[in-house]
């Protein structure tokens, strides 16, 4: 299989297969609510989600980890999960156009009973310096390499399931067999990315270091686009201000290229460490659950229905458990003391009251993080 | 606390870009209107803050996930969007000139993320040293595929099992972590003796069943290892690699 046929396979199911897993979420939305950045951090919220979900039962109850079977069911759940959406969306009037096509054929989208978008010169500006920004960082990606000590662990664990089909038996760093590490076996990120490379017949490490930056680096974009326009909330149509959301991404894109302060900084994980579950936690979760409790408030504000930041809240702490054990943890708590500053700042207590059926992912999580690490804390 | 202080002068390193965040905090508190806005970018960090600063979460944290891990609470403060959402709120109105200030401002109080030392050009779609797969590549090649135990140089145990999980060793990256240490390997000890000592290279070497051994040509000068029965077979990008005809490769099946 050629390069380009690999890399097209990974595209699909790194990239198409996740988005479109966006549209069951969204057809939970108002149409005029259906933006395609909200269906892109929606897929792959549920992606992420939905992996953890199958593979975790996978991990403890098949022998050694069978990687074959998770694969398989995995793959079947997003094939439905994708089915369901486009029904779901079909029969409740689609999907939003995103902003480019609208401001590309306006007249068509007029015609089509749908909004158009006159583009402001300077808003035209701003997108351009951005994506060339982007543009440079994917480039960067691809040409340099960031020799990363923990990439011993995560790169290892994804190559020794690819090759063995098994998961979490062999210590990474050494490859003799061991006992079920549980804890650290939680955060399938490394799984995910192996049934990736398993999918597009790509070696996982060239997955992991050559191809994942050019899904993970946009999908934080996405992440920072849907924050910036949850903060503006309704403004954010004022024609006028159009032009502040790609002049906050050039900002961004800046603050990532030269947020190298220390090697903690989430820019700096960002860049240097993407295809790994703790720099997804701080580049996708958390801006995605800020982005979500804004949401949250300004519908409390308006006496709006809820279902939908409710429904982002239970998917990024169920796809937390991806990134690292502790994620869950810190989303959880995160969203929940959101919930309870916005009950504080609209007097109602609604708001902290919808976060808890959305942590029951955290619930679950923590009761079988406490069962595995029991034996240690007691000894 | 000293040691939370610590994580968080760690975590800003030249700390310009946390004065940006506090200018930013103080233009919120001034300006902003929208009460959601209010309580999530502003007052909710501030608790987070607060929180971050008490010792008994550090506590907590720590006995759960270690303290080395504590500065990800920091994460969970969005500094980087809020310095960048005051920016344009302050220049609404004159954008570019406040995209080119702020852009001028997070050059010089940043750091350019590729001048970082752990960056070097890639050699390979792996992102992995070439010697590294030329080493395994020829290993495994002697082996005809078959697992095999190799002790590899300390500077190349991260990158090995990124290659190819067939080749096992008997010392990993734990023994570079500075949080282990005092953690004692004798195929770690033997390699690293300068000068090397065969016989005692060799009883730790068999210690673990080691089917080939990797060291740095230019470590081997003078080192005779004829007595021990290794056999030499190659020079490979620098790095002399030897097998043991005493170990069989079966015992790795």
């Amino acid at each position: 299989m050629s390069a380009a046929i690999k890399f097209l396979l990974f595209l699909i199911v790194a990239g198409v297969m996740p988005i479109l897993m966006g549209l069951l979420p969204m057809s939970f939305a108002s149409l005029q609510r259906r933006h395609s950045h909200l269906i892109v951090v929606s897929g792959y919220l549920s992606c992420f989600a939905l992996f953890e979900l199958i593979g975790l039962p996978v991990l403890f109850f098949t022998p050694m980890g069978n990687f074959r079977l998770l694969v398989i069911l995995d793959l079947a759940a997003e094939i439905i999960w994708i089915i369901a959406g486009l029904i779901r969306c079909a029969r409740s009037g689609g999907v939003r156009s995103p902003g480019i096509v609208r401001a590309i054929c306006p007249r068509r989208l007029r015609q089509a009973g749908q909004e158009a978008v006159e583009p402001l010169r300077d808003e035209v500006i701003f997108w351009v310096i951005f994506l060339a920004l982007l543009g440079f960082q994917l480039v960067m990606s691809y040409r340099l390499a960031s020799y990363d000590g923990d990439d011993a662990y995560y790169v290892a664990q994804s190559l020794q399931t690819w090759q063995t089909g098994t998961m979490y038996h062999y210590v990474p760093y050494t490859g003799v067999t061991t006992a079920l590490d549980g804890r650290h076996a939680m955060a399938m990120m490394p799984m995910w990315i192996a049934m990736v490379a398993k999918l597009s017949g790509t070696h996982p490490t060239i997955v992991t270091h050559s191809m994942i930056p050019f899904v993970f680096l946009p999908l934080a974009d996405v992440c920072l686009y849907f924050l910036m326009r949850a903060l503006m909330y309704e403004k954010v149509n004022e024609t006028r201000n159009r032009r502040m959301l790609p002049a906050f991404m050039v900002i961004m894109a800046l603050l990532q290229i030269f947020g190298n302060v220390s090697i903690y900084t989430p820019e700096t994980f960002l860049m240097l460490r993407t295809w790994q579950g703790k720099t997804v936690f701080a580049a996708v979760i958390v801006p995605t659950a800020f982005a979500a409790l804004l949401l949250l408030a300004h519908r409390i504000a308006d006496h709006a229905s809820v279902r939908f930041p409710v429904i982002l809240a239970f998917l990024i702490n169920a796809a937390a458990g991806m990134c690292t054990s502790m994620a869950p943890f810190l989303a959880g708590g995160l969203l929940l003391l959101g919930g309870a500053f916005i009950a504080v700042a609209f007097r109602q207590k609604k708001a902290f009251l919808v976060m808890l059926p959305a942590c029951i992912p955290n619930v679950i999580y923590a009761a079988i993080l406490l069962r595995i690490m029991l034996p240690t804390l007691l000894s | 606390m000293s040691e939370i202080l610590a994580m968080i002068a760690a975590y800003e390193g030249n700390g310009l870009l946390l004065v940006l965040y506090g200018i930013a905090l103080v233009f919120l508190f001034l300006r902003e209107d929208d009460k959601a806005n209010r309580a999530i970018f502003l007052y909710m960090p501030l608790g987070l803050i607060v929180l971050l600063l008490l010792p008994p979460v550090h506590a907590v944290y720590s006995a759960i996930e270690g303290s080395d891990t504590y500065y990800r609470f920091l994460w969970l403060i969005p500094m980087g969007v809020t310095v960048g959402y005051a920016a344009i709120r302050q220049f609404t109105t004159s954008l570019k000139r406040g995209v080119v200030i702020t852009g001028i401002l997070i050059i010089l109080c940043g750091t350019y993320v590729y001048h970082n030392e752990n960056i070097v050009e890639a050699q390979n779609r792996l992102h992995l040293p070439e010697e590294v797969i030329d080493i395994t590549d020829y290993i495994l090649q002697d082996t005809g595929g078959q697992r095999c135990m190799v002790a590899m140089p300390a500077g190349l145990v991260q990158f090995v099992r990124q290659y190819d999980a067939r080749i096992l060793m008997p010392y990993g990256r734990e023994m570079l972590m500075p949080q282990w240490s005092g953690y004692y390997h004798s195929v770690y000890e033997a390699m690293s003796s300068d000068p090397v000592d065969p016989e005692q290279l060799i009883t730790a070497l068999r210690e673990y069943n080691c089917n080939y051994l990797v060291m740095a040509a230019s470590r081997m000068g003078g080192v005779d290892l004829g007595d021990t029965g290794l056999i030499f077979l190659d020079t490979v990008d620098g790095y002399n690699i030897y097998r043991d005809p005493a170990e069989s490769l079966s015992l790795m099946d």
